[in-house]
């Protein structure tokens, strides 16, 4: 029987009220993990989602809109923008690169997105990696009513190559508008864990010519996406200052990841309140950790001055009440883990299905020990005042 | 034939000059409860004290074990200076040397009395789970290992409280009234467990009790009253028959 072993059948011998205490703190433990992971994890994933852009020209209107509208397809486009407008950007001997985006059209609420096949052939979303067509697909013609759709689209809709399908007017899925073009699948994209695989690509023509289209929209796109050349690094702020503060017509998110970014720091006061209230869980889980030990020590004091007549000394006395406390702190630690798995894989899921965005649940965070160091610290603490009225335990007195 | 008064003070295990207990009341003293001028076991010796309830005999015992400590006096158990020792090294001192019976068992009730056995020898020895596994085979129990504590009867439980007293392998074993819950017929067969165990185990034994016929069943008897001057105001400690 060592001081561990004598701390875990204190621990079993209140089985129901250690469980609820350990309970707790697993809870605070996963709120923690989850506040302070996910946001680090989410703001790694969205800046390094920004597509391989550099910046994002849109109409008039939010940063954060455009971005959101253009990258990640998860949000209303503010408005249309000229197609002459699209043809000057990528004249502009700063872009190495512009593809249109086009969008207002869904299929069974999947995006479609209109836009040149050039993006899918020659851009690399990252260092180096383009896109890649599952075998026996192509990309789409220019003009043609053909369209490649993106990995988790194609498994959402069940649709693979020489499927057809028919289009519904607007973002969201309304069955009454259905257009009257019919669409062949030529092609499947591999999965690139990015945006690219939520939405269906159709030519952007084929946004702009839908049937019960506007007649502008034939001559405007949504916004264009852009990659500067390298080592034009002056080309951002030349651009800004073109079209964000001279000009009223249009508006470049630059760089493409900061407005997200930006949109992480807007809601930190939100960030900072869920830890708030994630510490106060711990804290009163921690509270519940004394009130279990503290009050269990009246009942127990004949207990402890039995070990004291068999020879414990008061500091070993001290280290087994330690012991239990930790130990509840513990196992609570090791629930609360587990549970941050489990509810973690599942957001992530989630995230992965709703936006495109890759979250990874066990990336090194400073969470993976702080969490842990902050609650044992707690649970030390937590698990004193009991300690010490162990420590005091007059052994002449409670021997009866 | 020269007297080897060295010799003589080797065999000692215990030996007890000028003892005085008195309880601090606020700033004043009580009167002494206990005022014992001299006793004294020998390595291997088996001893029973007898003395009424509240007459201090568990007071003496605390004091001889280090579970308190003496206002006044010497104890000295083996080589050991008791009342020179701190609190911890009394502790240690405990753990290692002195095994102890109480009355009311003081057994963990959600422990397995293999566990209450090797609670015994956890703060000093070193944890011998055969050598407890022996103990409860010895008193009986062997089919009673895994059982808990609040799972066995009032005699089965005083004697695992006796295995465990035996546990640390100790010098001295001191038995405070430990047949004070039992009936007659297992009050003799735990005082008789807990001689022959204290024999082939080589401790020495003090038992203390106000039951005549369990004094009566140890060959060295002694009245407390005829140690105990602060209760008698009179009188000294020698082992005699009573």
């Amino acid at each position: 029987m060592n001081p561990f072993r004598i701390a875990a059948k204190g621990i079993l011998s209140r089985a129901v009220s250690s469980s609820v205490t350990a309970a707790s703190i697993a809870l605070s433990v996963c709120l923690l993990l989850l506040v302070w992971a996910f946001k680090a994890e989410a703001e790694r994933s969205f800046a390094s989602a920004d597509g391989g852009f550099d910046a994002v020209l849109g109409p008039r209107g939010s940063k954060l809109q455009i971005v959101l509208n253009a990258l990640y397809h998860i949000d209303d486009s503010p408005g249309l923008m000229g197609w002459s407008d699209y043809e000057q950007i990528k004249a502009s001997r700063a872009v190495s690169a512009a593809y249109p985006i086009a969008v207002g059209d869904n299929y069974l609420g999947v995006r479609l997105v209109g836009t040149v096949p050039e993006y899918l052939a020659d851009h690399k979303y990252r260092e180096g990696v383009g896109f890649e067509l599952e075998e026996g697909g192509r990309l789409f013609t220019g003009e043609k009513l053909e369209a490649v759709v993106g990995s988790q689209a194609a498994k959402r809709l069940g649709l693979g190559i020489g499927d057809t399908f028919q289009p519904y007017h607007g973002l969201i899925y309304d069955p009454q508008a259905k257009h009257q073009e019919i669409y062949s699948v030529v092609g499947v994209l591999g999965a690139t864990g990015t945006p690219a695989d939520r939405v269906i690509w159709i030519p952007v023509a084929g946004i702009q010519n839908m049937s019960g289209h506007a007649a502008a929209a034939a001559e405007s796109v949504n916004a264009v996406l852009l990659k500067f050349h390298e080592g034009a690094r002056t080309a951002g702020f030349q651009l800004d200052m073109l079209y964000n503060r001279r000009g009223d017509r249009l508006t470049l998110a630059w760089p493409a990841s900061q407005s997200v970014l930006r949109l992480f720091e807007k809601l930190s006061w939100f960030d900072l309140a869920l830890r708030s209230i994630a510490a106060l869980v711990a804290v009163i889980a921690a509270a519940g950790v004394t009130a279990t030990l503290y009050n269990s020590m009246n009942e127990r004091k004949r207990d402890i001055a039995v070990w004291r007549a068999l020879g414990a000394r008061r500091r070993v006395v001290f280290g087994i009440i330690t012991l239990e406390s930790m130990g509840i702190v513990l196992a609570g630690l090791v629930a609360g883990f587990v549970l941050y798995l489990v509810v973690g894989y599942a957001a992530a899921g989630l995230l992965r299905e709703r936006s495109g965005v890759v979250f990874s649940v066990l990336a090194p965070n400073s969470a993976f020990w702080g969490v842990p160091l902050g609650v044992l610290g707690i649970g030390f603490l937590a698990g004193l005042a009991p300690a010490i009225k162990a420590y005091t335990v007059n052994v002449t007195k409670d021997l009866v | 034939m020269a007297f080897d008064l060295k010799a003589c003070y080797q065999m000692l295990l215990l030996n007890i000059e000028n003892l005085e207990k008195k309880f601090r009341s606020g700033k004043s003293w009580s009167d002494p409860v206990l005022t014992v001028d001299s006793f004294s076991l020998e390595a291997g010796q088996q001893i029973a004290v007898k003395g009424p309830s509240g007459c201090g005999k568990t007071t003496f015992l605390h004091l001889i074990a280090g579970i308190a400590t003496a206002t006044s006096g010497t104890i000295r158990i083996g080589d050991s200076e008791l009342t020179d020792l701190s609190e911890a090294e009394r502790d240690q001192f405990r753990a290692k040397n002195i095994g102890y019976v109480f009355q009311s068992f003081h057994l963990m009730r959600d422990f397995t009395c293999l566990e209450n056995v090797e609670l015994g020898m956890s703060f000093g020895a070193t944890v011998d789970q055969e050598f407890a596994r022996s103990l409860l085979v010895r008193v009986g129990l062997e089919d009673r290992l895994n059982y808990r504590a609040s799972e066995l009867s009032i005699g089965q439980q005083q004697r695992v409280a006796v295995a465990r007293a035996l546990a640390n392998r100790p010098k001295l074993v001191l038995a405070d009234e430990p047949t004070g819950s039992l009936d007659e017929v297992a009050s003799r067969r735990v005082v008789s467990l807990l001689q022959q165990l204290c024999q082939e185990n080589g401790a020495t034994l003090l038992l203390v009790s106000h039951d005549r016929q369990v004094v009566d069943s140890f060959e060295e008897k002694i009245d407390f009253a005829n140690l105990n001057k602060a209760t008698l105001g009179k009188g000294g400690g020698r082992h005699e028959s009573v």
